[in-house]
């Protein structure tokens, strides 16, 4: 069993967003592509918030999944009312629609796996999840981002999203520690 | 009927005393602004005298809370745009962080006279 949940743990921490070979390239992306993108990043990030807070008992785990639920929320009502004001809609594309199949493979990982293996590998998902995210938001598209209010709101979010990196580090750490 | 006239103007007395003297130490106390924003209390350390008061308003879009790291103060949830003061005591004085996002960090500091 033990043996078991060590597979799948790694088998998780390998479907990190860092890790996925793009069909599409980012960088080839315009605005509402990219918003499409971040929208889906969020709501996979609360996807997985939400199985956390239904699997783990840990406190620490618990509390990091209820800030992702808060804040990745507050980021998608900001930029949801964004676009509603520029009269615009989100649109889907290839790498949207990758990262949503990758988040169906994190999910279905993560719900094999209960107890401490659960917070470990829920925590490192989270850490790896969202250094590549926010080096994806930095370096591919704030540099690309054509729309003036769009690229704040992303420089605001990423300002967040590496919070959230370093709070999502001494998780695992915290985890590490505990028995 | 003159009995309850003076009582009447006793109690308005003492009640208008009652609010001067709390208008009266609001003035007397100074304010601090703490501004939240890009997950960051500014300025980080304040430094204040018993009887001032501190303001924090929320400039992120996400939430924080304020909350001495004892535990003795809690300003809970703040929404955007979203304002909590305290006033300052001997015992409000400290770390604080906030809960959500235990990585931003303020300190309350009384003045040494």
């Amino acid at each position: 069993m033990r043996k078991r949940e060590v597979v799948l743990g790694v088998l998780v921490a390998m479907l990190a967003l860092s890790s996925v070979s793009w069909g599409q390239s980012p960088a080839a992306l315009n605005d509402l592509e990219i918003a499409h993108v971040a929208y889906t990043v969020d709501n996979s990030d609360i996807r997985y918030a939400h199985l956390a807070l239904a699997v783990s008992k840990n406190p620490t785990v618990r509390a990091f999944a209820e800030t992702m639920i808060r804040d990745h929320t507050a980021v998608n009502d900001r930029a949801l009312a964004l676009l509603k004001k520029l009269k615009v809609q989100p649109q889907a594309n290839a790498v949207s629609q990758q990262l949503l199949d990758q988040s169906d493979q994190v999910v279905d990982q993560l719900r094999q796996l209960s107890g401490r293996a659960f917070d470990q590998h829920y925590a490192r998902n989270e850490l790896s999840y969202h250094h590549a995210a926010n080096e994806l938001v930095e370096k591919t598209f704030i540099p690309k981002i054509e729309n003036p209010e769009m690229k704040a709101l992303f420089r605001e979010a990423l300002a967040i999203f590496k919070t959230h990196e370093q709070h999502a580090q001494r998780m695992v750490d915290t985890v590490a520690l505990q028995r | 009927m003159r009995r309850l006239g003076i009582a009447v103007v006793t109690a308005v007395a003492v009640a208008a005393a009652l609010t001067a003297a709390g208008l009266a130490q609001d003035v007397k106390g100074r304010r601090h602004r703490v501004t939240i924003a890009g997950l960051q209390f500014t300025p980080a350390d304040v430094v204040a005298d018993p009887g001032d008061t501190v303001e924090w308003v929320n400039r992120d879009l996400v939430p924080h809370t304020v909350t001495a790291r004892d535990g003795s103060w809690d300003s809970h949830g703040l929404a955007e745009n979203a304002t909590w003061e305290m006033h300052i005591t001997d015992s409000t004085v400290g770390d604080y962080f906030c809960q959500y996002h235990p990585t931003m960090h303020g300190r309350l500091v009384i003045r040494r006279r």
